[in-house]
């Protein structure tokens, strides 16, 4: 397991995204999961970077591992406010374009791209784990 | 990310390559709005070389594509690759919009 912790700005979304990469091109079998936990590492670090601290500022930590055969762990922390992304609710995917509202997305798709996510918000923090399987 | 524009018959080709993320997506929307601010409204997006697209290029499309329909042009999508086609099937874009094979055949339309 390793961990990383930056502060929650803009230009430190592509350092924590090259730390989970490394790590998991390190492993021959992980190769597919690439994409789903780019993604994901992208929408769950915007979210916390653009939201997490209204009134100032703060750090985010990311830890992963590789959790077992073809299967990868990623843990985002920060120090914010509150935000349970489970609680969101999902865009309406039948809509036109005329009434499909702008945003709210992100959460959907990681909640499609995870084979299992989990918020708690503890020790004031909130702490989203995504789970990864091929 | 590198985007650039042509015309092509009474098209206006996108081609966008690389990765469109929340630091590149702005940039997409702002060459698009320009365009279309300078009449076009018949764009087709062309994807092949677009490896990446996460919810902020979604939301950048959704956005073109609204103002596109309003000046009552067409916003089509050509050549995604596996990746992306995989984000706009589950979140619904893949059915929002056309979505051709290949550039030629968007074309033809």
């Amino acid at each position: 397991m390793v961990t990383l912790r930056l502060p929650a700005r803009m230009e430190s979304f592509g350092a924590f995204r090259s730390f989970v990469v490394e790590q998991m091109e390190r492993e021959s079998d992980l190769e597919e999961l690439i994409p789903r936990v780019d993604l994901v590492l992208e929408e769950v670090l915007i979210n916390a970077i653009n939201y997490a601290y209204p009134n100032g500022e703060g750090d985010i930590e990311v830890e992963c591992e590789v959790a077992g055969p073809k299967k990868f762990r990623v843990t985002v922390k920060d120090w914010g406010a509150p935000f349970n992304p489970l609680e969101q609710e999902d865009p309406d995917l039948t809509a036109d374009i005329d009434s499909r509202e702008v945003g709210g997305v992100g959460i959907f798709l990681v909640k499609q791209m995870t084979s299992r996510l989990d918020y708690e918000y503890t020790n004031g923090g909130n702490v989203l784990t995504a789970w990864f399987e091929d | 990310m590198d985007v650039n524009g042509y015309k092509q018959d009474k098209f206006f080709i996108v081609r966008v390559s690389g990765r469109m993320d929340a630091t590149t997506a702005p940039e997409f929307e702002k060459s698009c709005l320009e365009w279309i601010g300078q009449g076009e409204s018949m764009l087709i997006v062309d994807l092949k070389d677009l490896e990446y697209m996460s919810s902020a290029g979604l939301r950048s499309i959704l956005i073109v594509g609204k103002k596109i329909k309003s000046a009552g042009g067409t916003l089509s999508f050509s050549s995604l690759t596996p990746n992306v086609e995989h984000v706009f099937s589950i979140s619904g874009f893949g059915s929002m919009f056309k979505i051709h094979d290949s550039l030629e055949k968007a074309l033809q339309n």
